[in-house]
């Protein structure tokens, strides 16, 4: 199933959180979780709406013994932190009682070649596709430089994604005033607002719709120095721009 | 558990920072602050027994390993400290109630083998789902916004939300279709997002 739907994505996020998303079905969404952050976007809204709901629920004092079976699960204890960090303490995690190293390392191999051989029943075509080195996943990305041409920013987001993610790859000045607002400009029509540019590192942001929707016309990238806490259109002052590219 | 006095200043934000670095003492603050709470959240799943307690431990050790995962914004969204804690608990508690469903579908008990927590969870709690939102949506401002919806599309969102019943369950506790079941939920979780957004939670 290709979860590609808004409605069908709130309905799900809303089962899940609700607790009607049952069996495999509820296993499935766990896993699309873990994949997209737009469905744990949509997750947390629904967790935040329906947490108002246990306002009225009335508190409960469980048993004394709780606390201290949690404690006892939990507490690090004196001697056993040099233990966990020392080959062996880790690898006691890995020993389940009565299975060895050899076991373990069977298991491991065992796994390792079921997943090369039936990839498929661990994930879609498109990461098969990725994993062989056949194709990047259908994403839109965009490599914005400065007027001399040095590289500053790589923007990237999922062709069907909800997400963009803004990696610095070249030093940037943190501005002393306002903030560095990325822009997406159609190839005719107004330019609009896709996020707030680092000066480190990268950042993820979620984009109100899909790259397919809102940059499917999208040729140029630019970003601007601004005052305004929401500028309607972009200023003059361009501090770096690239073009926006289909990447499949 | 000690008094810490300094960490009793501190918010739920964050001690829960606290203990994702490894504090005890903070995650022991947040135990204090929220058991009782989030109890209250399991026995309304699980029902008084020893089952909402198992939860309610693992719930915890998850916290503590996972405190590192709390995000206090997610997408331009806050997520309130409880909001996480309670999703941890109602996940935990849905779990355990739908593996209790299906050993008891199962497992046919033998004569005189009746497990202790079904009893329990039996017993009529002392208030039931539909009051229970009815005094969530007083709480929240919402109630002349929910009252807007038909009884029975607030109760089967009620059964379904505080006593963690699947669409066949509610189906079978009021004794209507499923298929009807399953659109009074889904409306009556439009509503209520509706109704929230109107009190600004989560437009």
């Amino acid at each position: 199933m290709r979860y590609t739907q808004p409605e069908l994505l709130e309905h799900l996020a809303s089962s899940y959180v609700l607790g009607t998303l049952t069996g495999g079905a509820r296993r499935r969404f766990e896993r699309l979780q873990r994949d997209r952050a737009d469905v744990r976007s949509l997750v947390t809204q629904w967790e935040t709406r329906l947490g108002q709901l246990a306002v009225s629920v009335p508190v409960q004092q469980p048993s004394p013994q709780l606390w201290k079976a949690i404690a006892a699960r939990t507490q690090p204890v004196a001697g056993a932190v040099a233990a966990d960090v020392s080959p062996r303490g880790w690898l006691g995690w890995l020993k389940p009682a009565g299975f060895g190293f050899g076991g373990l390392a069977a298991g491991v191999i065992a796994a390792s070649v079921f997943f090369v051989t039936a990839p498929g029943l661990f994930m879609t075509s498109d990461q098969i596709a990725m994993r062989t080195g056949e194709k990047l996943p259908q994403s839109y990305v965009g490599l914005l430089t400065d007027a001399q041409g040095n590289g500053k920013l790589l923007v990237s987001s999922l062709r069907h994604g909800k997400t963009m993610t803004v990696k610095v790859i070249g030093p940037i000045t943190p501005p002393a005033s306002g903030r560095l607002v990325l822009w997406a400009v159609p190839a005719s029509g107004a330019a609009f607002a896709i996020g707030t540019v680092p000066t480190t590192g990268s950042a993820v942001s979620m984009l109100p719709d899909t790259s397919e929707k809102l940059l499917s016309k999208v040729s140029k990238l630019v970003v601007t120095l601004e005052a305004d806490a929401a500028p309607a259109a972009p200023s003059t002052a361009v501090v770096f721009s690239g073009n926006c590219a289909k990447l499949w | 558990m000690k008094p810490d006095t300094e960490a009793d200043t501190r918010s739920l934000e964050a001690l829960i920072l606290g203990a994702a670095q490894g504090d005890h003492a903070c995650f022991a603050r947040i135990y204090e602050r929220t058991h009782t709470h989030l109890f209250g959240v399991a026995i309304r799943i699980l029902g008084q027994g020893q089952a909402a307690e198992d939860v309610l431990q693992e719930a915890y050790v998850s916290i503590w390993k996972s405190a590192g995962g709390y995000r206090s914004e997610v997408g331009g969204q806050t997520i309130q400290p409880m909001t996480w804690l309670i999703a941890i608990v109602r996940n935990k508690a849905l779990d355990a109630l739908r593996a209790r469903t299906r050993r008891r579908e199962s497992e046919l008990p033998e004569s005189g083998d009746v497990d202790e927590d079904d009893i329990q969870s039996a017993s009529n709690p002392a208030l039931s789902a539909m009051q229970l939102l009815e005094q969530a949506s007083q709480a929240l401002h919402i109630e002349g916004c929910m009252s807007a919806l038909d009884g029975s599309y607030r109760q089967s969102l009620a059964l379904a939300y505080y006593q963690g019943l699947s669409h066949t369950e509610v189906a079978e506790q009021m004794g209507a279709p499923l298929g009807s079941v399953k659109a009074w939920i889904r409306r009556g979780l439009e509503k209520l997002k509706g109704c929230l957004a109107a009190q600004g939670v989560v437009a």
